[in-house]
C-alpha cells in the first residue's frame, strides 16, 4: 500500500506559504473533461486496431524519409484514401476517435464513480503527449536543418513562370531559396523538442511551438499543402502541454497576483524512475540516429532530388538554335507545338523542355520516397511550364534514352544520341517513341538571375 | 544603472528626434488624408539616426550601429545619472511610465502595421506580368512578399495576428502576452528579411526589443513559477492613481490614442480601397486585361520574325488591369534596388517592376479613346526617357493591334492576339481560396 501511495503526486508544502494546499478533489466537469480527453488522445496517438503500421515498421527500410512517415503516424480507422483531402471531411478519424472516447468514457465514468482526481494519469498522460510531440517535432525539426525537407528549386524551376507552379510549390520554393533561414526554422522546432522532453522546461517548450505550429496549420490550408491534419494533431498535443501551466500564468500575468507553483510532483518508485531514465535515453538515441541520417541524406542525396548524377559537362539553361523534326526545320516559336524553345540538363539526370504543348500537371506533392530517379517527382509535382525526362547516358556510344516523369505521359520516350562540338553546344538527333525524328542545336545561355543579383548593388538585366 | 540606461534607451527609440518629423506633421493635409501618413507616424520608431550608412552597409550587422550607438550614449547619460542621483534605490513610478511609452508606441505601430496585412494591401495578387515572370527572375525580397500575396487569407491572418499583439499591449494586464507575440512575430520578422534581403530588418528588431524589454521585468518570476516550481509574484507597480484628474487624464489619454490610432486608422483603411501598389484609379483600355501573343510584328514597316535574342521584338504583351503595358525583349534595363513608391501617381508607383528581370519592360500610359491613342512611358526610373505612341484597332475583342512610334522613334506595327492561359497557380485550389478583393 505505502508503495502505491508513494505513487501518488505528493504535494509540498512550503513553509512560508500560509495558503494552504488546494484541495486534490477535482470538480465532476475536470473529472469528466479529463477522462474524455485521456481516451481521444490515446485513440488518435496510437495505432491500436491498424494491424498495418506493425507489418510497416518491421518491413521498412531505414532511411530519413521512412522513419519521418512512421514520426507522422495517425491511426487510420477510415483509411486516408477513402477520405476526402480537404475539408472537415479529411479529420473524419477525429470524429471517430471522438465519438469512441465519449462512449468509453461514460462507461468509464460508471465504474469508477468514486474517483475524486487523476492526478497520476494526468501526469502520465502529460508524459506520452509530450514525447509524442517531441519526436514529431524533432522529425520535421532535422529534415529543415538540413534543408531536405524544402530542397533549393531546381534550374528547371527557376524556368518555369510564376503562374505555372500551384500555390504549396510556391510556398516550398520562397522557402527552398533561403536555406537558412529554413534551417532556423527546423532549430526552433528541435529546440522546443528537447524543452519538451524535460517536464520542468515542457510549458515553455510548448508555448514557443504553439506559435510555431499554429503559424504552420494555417499554411497548411491556405496553400493546399496537404499535411493539415498532422500539423493539426501536433498543434492540439502542444495546446494540451501548455494547459496545465496555462491557468498560474494566467493567475500571474493577467491576474496579477502571487500566484502558487504546482505543488504536484510525481514522486517515482525506482523502478519508474527507470522508466523515465529509458524514456529520455530512447528520446536522445532516436534524435541522435534521426539527425545523423538526415545529415548524411543532406551531403549525399536528397531524397527529393534524383540521385544519379546528370550527363557531365551538360549542366545549364539551353537556347535550342536550330530545330528540325521529321526533316522539317522549323524557327523559333512560342506556338508551334512541336518546337523545343529551350532545354534544362539538370545538376542530376533530369532534362526538362519548354514546348508549347499542354501539360497535365503531377498533382501529388512529390514528398514520398522513392529509391527510383524516374519516380522521384518533386521536380515536377505541382509544376506546369515544362516537360520533365529522366535519362540514362551510355557515354561510350553516346546516346541518352529518356522518359517522361509525368505519369500522365509515361509513354513519351526519347532515343537521342548526343555530342559536345565545343563547351557550350550540344547536338541532340535520334527519335521519340512515335519514330518522328528530332534534330536539335542546343546553345547554353549564361543567364543572369535577378534571384541571385539581389538588392545590394546596382545591376543591369 | 540597468533601468537608467534602459530609460533613456526607450526615450531614444520611442520619441522622435529628427526635426523633419515634426515639418512633416505639420504640414500634413488633414482634408485628404489617407491612411499611409498616419500609419507611417504610427509605425515611425526607431533610433535616431547618429551616422548615415553607405547603401552596402544596410544588409549586415553593421546596420544596427544606430541602435547601438544609442543603447552606448544612454549608457554614458545613465552613469551621469547615477552620479547625481547616488541615494535614489528604486525609480518605480518612473519605470511604469517609460514601460507606459514602450508599450504605446509599440501597439500602435504594430497595429498600424498589421493593418496593411488586415486589409490586404501591403501583398496583392501577382499581377499577369509575374504571372509570366520565371521564378529565377526575381530578386528574393519580390519572392517572399509576392508569396504571401498569392494566399489572401493567410495575408489576413498574418495581420491579425500582428493586430492582437498590439491590442493586447493596450491594457495593462494583457501586456505581458502582448510583449511575447511581439518579440515572436517581429523577431520571426527580422530574421526573415535578413534572409529575403526584405530591407525592413532593424525596424522590425527594434519592435522586438521593445517587446523584450517590456516582458522582461516578467520574466524572472516565469522562471521562478514554471521552472522552479516555486510561488511567484508579479514583477508588477502600479502608481495610484488616486488624484480624480490623474484619472480622468489617463482615460482621456487611452480614448484619444485609441480613436486616432485604433480606430480613426481602421476607418481610413477600409475607406481607401485602392491599397498603395497599383493605380487602379487610371482609365484604362477598357476589357483588354489579359497575355497576349504577337501575331505579327514590323519595325519601320520590315516584318521580323520572333526571337528570344531579338533586342526590339516583343516576344508578348500584358495589359494589366491598371494602366500598365508590359512586354518582354531581349534587352537589359537597369534595376530598381527599392521597393517604394508611395504615390498615387502612376508612373511613381514602383512596386510592379522593382526587383524583377529577365527582360519584361513596365510602360505606364495614358489613353485618349477618342483618337484611340496610347500615351506609354517606361516605368523605370532609369529608363524614362523612353515613350511610344501608339494609335490601337481592336478588330475583334481577342485582337488588338497596335502601331506608331516605339521608344526608339521607330515606327511600329504589332498584332496581339489574346493568350487564354489557364494559370496552375488558380487551378485546383479549394473553393475557399478564391479571391477577396478586385
Amino acid at each position: 500500500m505505502a508503495r502505491t501511495k508513494s505513487w501518488l503526486l505528493i504535494h509540498i508544502l512550503k513553509m512560508s506559504n500560509s495558503e494552504i494546499s488546494p484541495s486534490t478533489a477535482w470538480k465532476q466537469w475536470e473529472i469528466d473533461i479529463f477522462r474524455f480527453t485521456f481516451l481521444f488522445i490515446i485513440l488518435l496517438s496510437f495505432p491500436l486496431l491498424d494491424y498495418k503500421f506493425y507489418t510497416t515498421l518491421f518491413s521498412t527500410e531505414i532511411n530519413v524519409r521512412s522513419i519521418l512517415d512512421l514520426t507522422k503516424y495517425l491511426p487510420q480507422y477510415i483509411t486516408e484514401i477513402a477520405l476526402p483531402k480537404w475539408g472537415i471531411g479529411s479529420f473524419a478519424n477525429w470524429g471517430v476517435s471522438t465519438i469512441v472516447a465519449i462512449i468509453l468514457a461514460t462507461v468509464w465514468r460508471f465504474y469508477d464513480k468514486n474517483k475524486r482526481e487523476y492526478n497520476k494519469l494526468y501526469y502520465w498522460l502529460r508524459v506520452i503527449v509530450r514525447y509524442r510531440l517531441a519526436i514529431g517535432l524533432i522529425a520535421y525539426g532535422f529534415v529543415k536543418f538540413f534543408p531536405l525537407q524544402v530542397p533549393y528549386p531546381s534550374l528547371s524551376n527557376l524556368h518555369t513562370n510564376y503562374g505555372d507552379f500551384y500555390a504549396w510549390k510556391i510556398y516550398y520554393h520562397t522557402l527552398g531559396i533561403v536555406p537558412k533561414y529554413e534551417s532556423f526554422l527546423g532549430f526552433v522546432e528541435i529546440a522546443a523538442s528537447v524543452l519538451l522532453v524535460f517536464r520542468k522546461t515542457s510549458t515553455i517548450g510548448a508555448g514557443i511551438i504553439i506559435g510555431f505550429l499554429g503559424n504552420v496549420v494555417i499554411v497548411n490550408f491556405a496553400y493546399d499543402i496537404g499535411d493539415h491534419v498532422y500539423s493539426s494533431y501536433l498543434l492540439l498535443l502542444a495546446l494540451l502541454v501548455f494547459a496545465y501551466d496555462a491557468p498560474r500564468l494566467y493567475s500571474l500575468l493577467i491576474k496579477q497576483q502571487k500566484t502558487l507553483a504546482n505543488k504536484y510532483i510525481p514522486l517515482l518508485s525506482s523502478k519508474t524512475k527507470h522508466v523515465r531514465t529509458i524514456l529520455k535515453v530512447a528520446f536522445a538515441l532516436f534524435a541522435l540516429t534521426f539527425g545523423l541520417l538526415a545529415f548524411r541524406n543532406y551531403t549525399g542525396n536528397p531524397y527529393l532530388l534524383p540521385k544519379n548524377p546528370g550527363l557531365s559537362g551538360a549542366y545549364g539553361f539551353y537556347d535550342v538554335k536550330h530545330f528540325v523534326f521529321n526533316g522539317d526545320t522549323i524557327p523559333y516559336s512560342l506556338t508551334d507545338p512541336n518546337r523545343w524553345q529551350n532545354v534544362v540538363f539538370e545538376k542530376w539526370s533530369t532534362l526538362s523542355l519548354k514546348i508549347a504543348r499542354p501539360i497535365k500537371i503531377d498533382p501529388t506533392n512529390g514528398d514520398e520516397w522513392h529509391d527510383n530517379d524516374l519516380d522521384r517527382n518533386y521536380e515536377l509535382a505541382g509544376t506546369g511550364g515544362r516537360h520533365y525526362f529522366s535519362y540514362s547516358a551510355d557515354t561510350v556510344n553516346h546516346t541518352l534514352h529518356l522518359k517522361n516523369k509525368n505519369k500522365y505521359y509515361k509513354a513519351e520516350k526519347l532515343e537521342l544520341s548526343y555530342s559536345f562540338p565545343n563547351d557550350s553546344t550540344i547536338i541532340l538527333s535520334g527519335y521519340t517513341e512515335k519514330k518522328d525524328t528530332i534534330y536539335a542545336l542546343l546553345e547554353r545561355i549564361n543567364k543572369r538571375y535577378m534571384l541571385f543579383e539581389g538588392r545590394r548593388k546596382p545591376v543591369k538585366l | 544603472m540597468g533601468f537608467r540606461s534602459i530609460f533613456v534607451f526607450v526615450v531614444f527609440l520611442c520619441i522622435p528626434f529628427d526635426p523633419l518629423f515634426y515639418s512633416g506633421l505639420f504640414s500634413i493635409d488633414w482634408t485628404s488624408l489617407r491612411w499611409p501618413t498616419l500609419a507611417g507616424i504610427a509605425s515611425g520608431l526607431g533610433s535616431p539616426k547618429w551616422v548615415n550608412l553607405n547603401p552596402e552597409d544596410q544588409w549586415g550587422l553593421l546596420s544596427y550601429i544606430n541602435l547601438l550607438i544609442s543603447y552606448i550614449i544612454s549608457f554614458l547619460i545613465a552613469v551621469i545619472w547615477s552620479i547625481l542621483d547616488k541615494k535614489r534605490r528604486s525609480y518605480s513610478t518612473l519605470f511604469y511610465w517609460i514601460l507606459v511609452i514602450a508599450r504605446y508606441r509599440a501597439a500602435y505601430g504594430i497595429i498600424a502595421w498589421g493593418y496593411k496585412k488586415l486589409i490586404p494591401y501591403q501583398m496583392e495578387l501577382p499581377s499577369i506580368s509575374y504571372l509570366n515572370t520565371p521564378f529565377g527572375d526575381f530578386r528574393a525580397q519580390k519572392l517572399y512578399w509576392q508569396g504571401v500575396g498569392i494566399a489572401q487569407h493567410y495575408e489576413i491572418f498574418l495581420g491579425f495576428a500582428e493586430v492582437f499583439a498590439g491590442i493586447l499591449l493596450l491594457f495593462r494586464r494583457t501586456t505581458s502576452f502582448g510583449a511575447a507575440l511581439l518579440f515572436a512575430i517581429l523577431m520571426n520578422i527580422a530574421l526573415a528579411n535578413h534572409a529575403y534581403e526584405g530591407g525592413v530588418h532593424v525596424h522590425s528588431f527594434t519592435f522586438a526589443l521593445l517587446g523584450l524589454i517590456i516582458l522582461w521585468p516578467q520574466l524572472p518570476s516565469i522562471y521562478q513559477l514554471l521552472i522552479h516550481g516555486h510561488d511567484a509574484e508579479p514583477n508588477i507597480y502600479y502608481p495610484s492613481f488616486h488624484n480624480n484628474w490623474v484619472k480622468y487624464i489617463r482615460y482621456l489619454f487611452k480614448a484619444t490614442g485609441a480613436s486616432v490610432f485604433v480606430f480613426f486608422l481602421f476607418y481610413l483603411f477600409i475607406k481607401d480601397d485602392l491599397g498603395y501598389r497599383f493605380p487602379y484609379e487610371q482609365p484604362i483600355l477598357k476589357n483588354a486585361t489579359g497575355r497576349y501573343d504577337v501575331t505579327e510584328f514590323r519595325v519601320n514597316n520590315q516584318i521580323l520574325p520572333y526571337s528570344p535574342f531579338d533586342s526590339v521584338r516583343w516576344q508578348d504583351a500584358i495589359f494589366e488591369k491598371w494602366c500598365t503595358l508590359t512586354f518582354k525583349v531581349n534587352r537589359k534595363q537597369q534595376m530598381d534596388l527599392d521597393n517604394q513608391g508611395n504615390s498615387r501617381k502612376s508612373i511613381e508607383m514602383r512596386f510592379e517592376y522593382a526587383g524583377v528581370g529577365g527582360g519584361r519592360h513596365y510602360f505606364d500610359y495614358q489613353i485618349d479613346t477618342i483618337k484611340q491613342l496610347l500615351y506609354l512611358q517606361n516605368k523605370n526610373r532609369a529608363h524614362r526617357d523612353q515613350q511610344q505612341i501608339l494609335h490601337y484597332e481592336r478588330p475583334n475583342k481577342d485582337r488588338i493591334i497596335l502601331s506608331g512610334i516605339n521608344e526608339y522613334k521607330d515606327s511600329i506595327y504589332v498584332v496581339l492576339d489574346r493568350n487564354k492561359h489557364d494559370y496552375p497557380l488558380y487551378q485546383n485550389r479549394r473553393p475557399t481560396n478564391k479571391i477577396i478583393r478586385k
